[in-house]
């Protein structure tokens, strides 16, 4: 892969100022959809002692990862480097939650949820606890991808809006400059000084007709 | 910036109707063509021709060298600028201008070159992150124009697009238009029923009406040397005034008045002597006093100059402008005359073999 000149880099780093971080969104609502297969899976579940006691705990729990994973995908889809935190401490309670019901579930062999037409015995209770596992590292690692890559993106961004504000860079000249090197890339315009030379022989023009009439 | 040559084009639709009749014309590169005419006279459908959203149904189209009468839309390198805008309203202003090349598949870089390019020609920098509902009329307009920009095409084609636009802001995008068109030194081909814009934008103007060309020149041969009856009515503001009379011993004779003709009148109109032809005199090109009697009928003051409406003898209603703030009343009966250098003589409309009335020839 060719190594990119300074210019390039620049575009690449303004592009941001009108394109949005989808990478970082996507990957934050691909873990929220794996998060959804983890508690379909969590709620198909028929042990008394969860129903009784954890059920609601569990269910607001759920409730606020969800809304938290999903503003958070707003956020950082706007390059909001604080967001890619709260994604992260989002990743991280994912993996916590590993050593919660699923893990005591699978030493107390209750993990006997019936699965797309596959019902465990309690002795298969590993199964589920690996396709636990399976969902909640899955959501783990892409609220993880989410989270650097927005944050990234996002300290690029502040970078490259630092300099433009201080006008170390001026993307037009950075533009220019490239379509001058690249001009069957660039917009067709008359120069600005063939453009004053156009309009000062207009206005004489003009004028000469004016002395005529 | 490449040639147009537009040959014997003709449109009938599938019920049998034709819009345009034997169209020819060749732009040069970089002109600004303007076609004008008033609703249904076919430059929309002329437009659409080109752009290939039409079929031809007989004639040829060549764009830069190329034949293109029966390319698809796509193959001919053109952009269009509707009325309407035709924004997506759920894109970016960025997006929006940027769409059109990412469908080509253009790389990232390019097309942020290219749309800030544009961007910054139209002065719209600071809207790049805005949707268009966010944006006033005008601004919706350049983008419009941005994303006809950013393909760097080789025929601009602008569909009517400032009749959206309140009076004010017309004003300000023509001033833009004329700019954009040096700037970017592009062919463009516009479609107006507004002869203001026709007038003030043109290189060229196409007067059409009822799908024939009437005439084609530049702004002030249209204004000054109009071809026919129909070109001289509707190229002006309030149009021509016109008179039916006969060439009588020097003089112009109808009903109502009796005007003496000058020695270079006489001189255009020596194989008319006893034949019908009509007078025209732009209301601009009255005269005070004259042998004329006009019954006015409203004074209109504008500031800069006054509209007098009034019947001529009282029977033909004409309109005279005059350069100063005039005070009549209606009633009042003024002597009129025509600026004698100014004054225009036709044909009486003739008839085609189908029937159809023509607009009388310019006598010159």
């Amino acid at each position: 892969m060719e190594k990119k000149t300074p210019d390039q880099i620049t575009i690449s780093h303004d592009i941001m100022r009108y394109k949005k971080n989808k990478w970082a969104q996507v990957l934050a609502l691909l873990g929220l959809v794996f998060n959804c297969l983890y508690f379909m899976l969590l709620y198909a579940e028929n042990d008394k002692y969860f129903y009784k006691i954890t059920i609601g705990i569990s269910v607001i729990l759920t409730l606020i990862i969800l809304l938290a994973t999903f503003l958070s995908s707003e956020n950082v889809k706007n390059y909001n480097k604080t967001f890619s935190y709260v994604l992260l401490g989002i990743a991280a309670f994912q993996i916590l939650r590993i050593f919660g019901y699923p893990l005591y579930g699978l030493k107390n062999k209750i993990l006997t949820a019936g699965y797309f037409g596959f019902y465990p015995t309690p002795e298969q209770s590993g199964i589920i606890f690996t396709i636990f596992v399976v969902y909640l590292v899955a959501s783990a690692a892409c609220l993880t991808g989410a989270a650097v890559i927005g944050w990234v993106q996002a300290t690029r961004l502040e970078a490259h809006m630092k300099k433009v504000e201080s006008g170390e860079v001026d993307v037009m000249q950075v533009i220019k400059r490239m379509d001058e090197k690249d001009s069957s890339n660039a917009v067709h315009t008359v120069s600005d000084a063939v453009l004053d030379e156009a309009l000062k022989n207009a206005t004489a023009e003009e004028n000469a007709q004016g002395e005529v009439k | 910036m490449p040639e147009v040559n537009i040959q014997h084009l003709d449109k009938i639709y599938d019920g049998g109707v034709q819009a345009v009749y034997d169209f020819n014309l060749d732009i040069k590169d970089g002109e600004f063509i303007v076609l004008v005419g008033p609703s249904g006279c076919g430059k929309s459908t002329t437009l659409r021709m080109v752009a290939g959203l039409e079929d031809i149904t007989a004639g040829k189209l060549i764009i830069d060298n190329k034949d293109c009468t029966k390319e698809p839309p796509k193959n001919r390198d053109i952009a269009m600028v509707f009325q309407n805008y035709a924004l997506y309203g759920h894109m970016t202003i960025y997006e929006n201008m940027a769409f059109s090349l990412t469908l080509r598949k253009e790389n990232k870089e390019i097309i942020h070159r290219k749309v800030m390019a544009a961007a910054e020609i139209l002065d719209l920098k600071t809207q790049l992150n805005k949707k268009p509902k966010q944006l006033s009329g005008g601004q919706r307009q350049r983008v419009a124009m941005g994303r006809a920009i950013v393909r760097n095409p080789k025929l601009f084609l602008f569909d009517e697009p400032l009749s959206n636009l309140d009076a004010k802001l017309r004003g300000s995008m023509r001033r833009e238009l004329i700019l954009l068109h040096k700037k970017l030194n592009a062919t463009i081909m516009y479609v107006t029923h507004d002869q203001t814009e026709a007038l003030t934008l043109a290189d060229r103007i196409v007067c059409m009406s009822m799908g024939h060309v009437q005439q084609i020149g530049n702004p002030i041969d249209l204004y000054e040397k109009p071809a026919n009856t129909f070109v001289a009515t509707f190229i002006g503001l309030p149009p021509m005034n016109m008179f039916e009379g006969k060439v009588e011993n020097g003089h112009f004779k109808n009903q109502l008045f009796d005007y003496p003709l000058t020695e270079k009148h006489r001189e255009i109109l020596k194989d008319y002597e006893g034949k019908e032809v009509i007078l025209g005199a732009r209301p601009e090109n009255i005269i005070r006093p004259g042998p004329v009697k006009l019954h006015v009928t409203n004074n209109e003051n504008l500031g800069m100059n006054t509209l007098v409406h009034g019947k001529v003898a009282g029977v033909k209603y004409i309109v005279c402008k005059f350069a100063e703030w005039c005070n009549y009343k209606a009633g009042d009966i003024i002597d009129i005359g025509f600026d004698p250098d100014k004054v225009h003589f036709f044909e009486l409309p003739a008839k085609d073999e189908n029937g159809k009335e023509l607009p009388g020839k310019a006598i010159r």
